[in-house]
């Protein structure tokens, strides 16, 4: 075998290699392998693709969440937003042709209630720029959230319910008239005429 | 010497050739879904990934910022809807195998694209469709089963293609094995309980018979999962190592067993459960353990029930 194709049979097997690292590198313990592990995730998240996997882990959801949106309106009235319709349907049963990839992004947005979480924060702006589209700016958007915990087996099976009762509570408030949600709105209203009411 | 033997390992593992038919019949198998799952967005691109979309120009550069896409700097409704069609048309060629490097390279922009520019709209199981789509360009999967096959004649694929398929199968699998720390799955096995009745995503809202299924099937279920989880990475080394000393009859198959068990499974989620396009694009996964001639057999098979 010649020199050169030597080097091109070791090329040709850095491919699977290279890959092999990138699929199972970013699921390493960071505690033992550094910082190597976050670098290769980092960089795989470019193109979007992630590689932590974590299905039902550490625990499956043991309750469900969802928001409850309030508008109020520079005229002091109040109106309940589409999400809200959730707290009266939500608690059935689902099927594919039923959800949207809206619903995920709503999920995300639900995490971390007490905490920080961008993708609330840009979802419910986001919300501010869809109700500007009706013709009535919100002034500004209240979010609670409506939980409820899943009955344990053992108590179902003593003819307890299936699901707890709702525990509604604060989550946040983003003003749509402040910035950068003004920008936004002005920004879509230049850019879509159409859609704004 | 030193130097023929590594070139022998490294052919063993990675660079043999073998007939492409296997990994055709993967190609066709996981493109089928992807290709599902694109047109499923028919009707809402413009709305999800165009400047249409409440979140668009800068201000969705700044929310995903970590991300690319061509959606960050082609925003008119039209041209996102265009870009759609042309991944559309990428994905029925990579389908049936005619032109297939560039399909593949085209529709796998496209997915870059549309989740970069919206990464919220896609879930932990969608996670998978992105892999499978980035390792499937990266092989030659167009030799075998296809259009461009039946042009060019029949070409071997090195044995990795069908390999790397199995490693990711296996990172997925014992990764989330082991990240199943809680309660749920290790003191009180209510884990696949829970998660049949959590009304997000139930097919049927069935909580009383599946509490009274929890002590002598769910219970005993959640730790079966967890332990096959947990060992699907022990599998692929095994039956990767039958495979490196030429299949021995006294090595025994663990495909009918782990396989069939993961077969069950994801037709018992994907019964019970909503979980987008998790199931099917694992179940066409599972096709990287067909054995070029076991696929050939296969293939053969349907060819003749078809006439």
């Amino acid at each position: 075998m010649s020199a050169t194709s030597t080097v091109l049979r070791i090329l040709h097997a850095l491919v699977p290699t290279a890959l092999v690292v990138a699929i199972v590198a970013p699921a390493l313990p960071s505690a033992r392998f550094g910082e190597f592990p976050s670098l290769v995730a980092r960089g795989l998240l470019l193109v979007s693709i992630k590689q932590t996997w974590g299905m039902y882990a550490p625990d499956p959801q043991r309750a469900q969440t969802y928001m409850d949106l309030e508008a109020l309106y520079d005229d002091g009235s109040t109106a309940s937003l589409s999400e809200s319709l959730e707290l009266e349907h939500g608690w059935g049963t689902t099927w594919a042709w039923r959800k949207t990839r809206m619903d995920i992004w709503k999920f995300y947005a639900n995490f971390h209630p007490d905490r920080r979480n961008d993708h609330r924060t840009w979802y419910l702006r986001s919300v501010c720029v869809r109700e500007a589209r009706t013709g009535h700016t919100p002034h500004k958007i209240t979010m609670h959230q409506v939980k409820r915990r899943f009955t344990a087996p053992a108590k179902v099976a003593r003819g307890a319910p299936g699901l707890g009762e709702p525990d509604r509570s604060l989550v946040t408030i983003v003003f749509c008239t402040t910035s950068p949600v003004r920008e936004m709105i002005e920004d879509d209203r230049q850019l879509n005429p159409e859609l704004h009411g | 010497m030193a130097e023929g033997r590594i070139d022998r390992l490294l052919g063993r593992i990675w660079l043999d050739p073998e007939d492409p038919t296997a990994l055709g019949l993967l190609r066709i198998a996981v493109v089928g879904v992807l290709t599902a799952s694109l047109l499923t967005h028919t009707g809402a691109v413009a709305d999800y990934f165009s400047s249409q979309a409440p979140l668009h120009g800068e201000w969705a550069r700044e929310a995903f910022p970590s991300r690319v896409s061509l959606f960050f700097w082609i925003d008119s409704p039209w041209a996102v809807r265009g870009i759609f069609a042309i991944g559309v048309v990428a994905h029925v060629l990579w389908l049936v195998g005619r032109f297939t490097a560039p399909a593949s390279v085209v529709a796998w922009l496209v997915w870059v694209s549309m989740s970069g520019r919206s990464p919220l709209l896609y879930s932990l199981p969608d996670q998978l469709q992105m892999v499978m789509c980035t390792l499937l360009v990266c092989m030659p999967s167009g030799r075998g089963v296809s259009l461009d096959a039946r042009r060019r004649g029949p070409r071997t694929v090195p044995v990795w293609c069908r390999r790397i398929i199995m490693v990711q199968l296996a990172t997925l699998y014992t990764a989330t094995g082991l990240l199943k720390s809680g309660p749920t799955w290790h003191s009180d096995h209510t884990a696949l309980y829970y998660t049949l009745v959590n009304p997000y995503n139930r097919h049927f809202d069935a909580a009383g018979f599946f509490a009274w299924l929890q002590p002598w099937l769910l219970r005993p279920a959640t730790a079966v999962v967890l332990w096959w989880e947990i060992l699907f990475a022990a599998f692929v080394v095994l039956h990767g190592l039958r495979a490196l000393l030429g299949r021995p009859r006294w090595f025994l198959d663990l495909r009918w067993p782990m396989l069939g068990f993961g077969v069950a499974m994801h037709v018992g989620i994907q019964a019970a459960l909503y979980v987008a396009w998790f199931s099917p694009l694992v179940l066409a996964s599972y096709l990287a353990f067909l054995s070029p001639d076991e696929a050939q057999r296969l293939l053969a098979r349907l060819g003749r029930r078809r006439r």
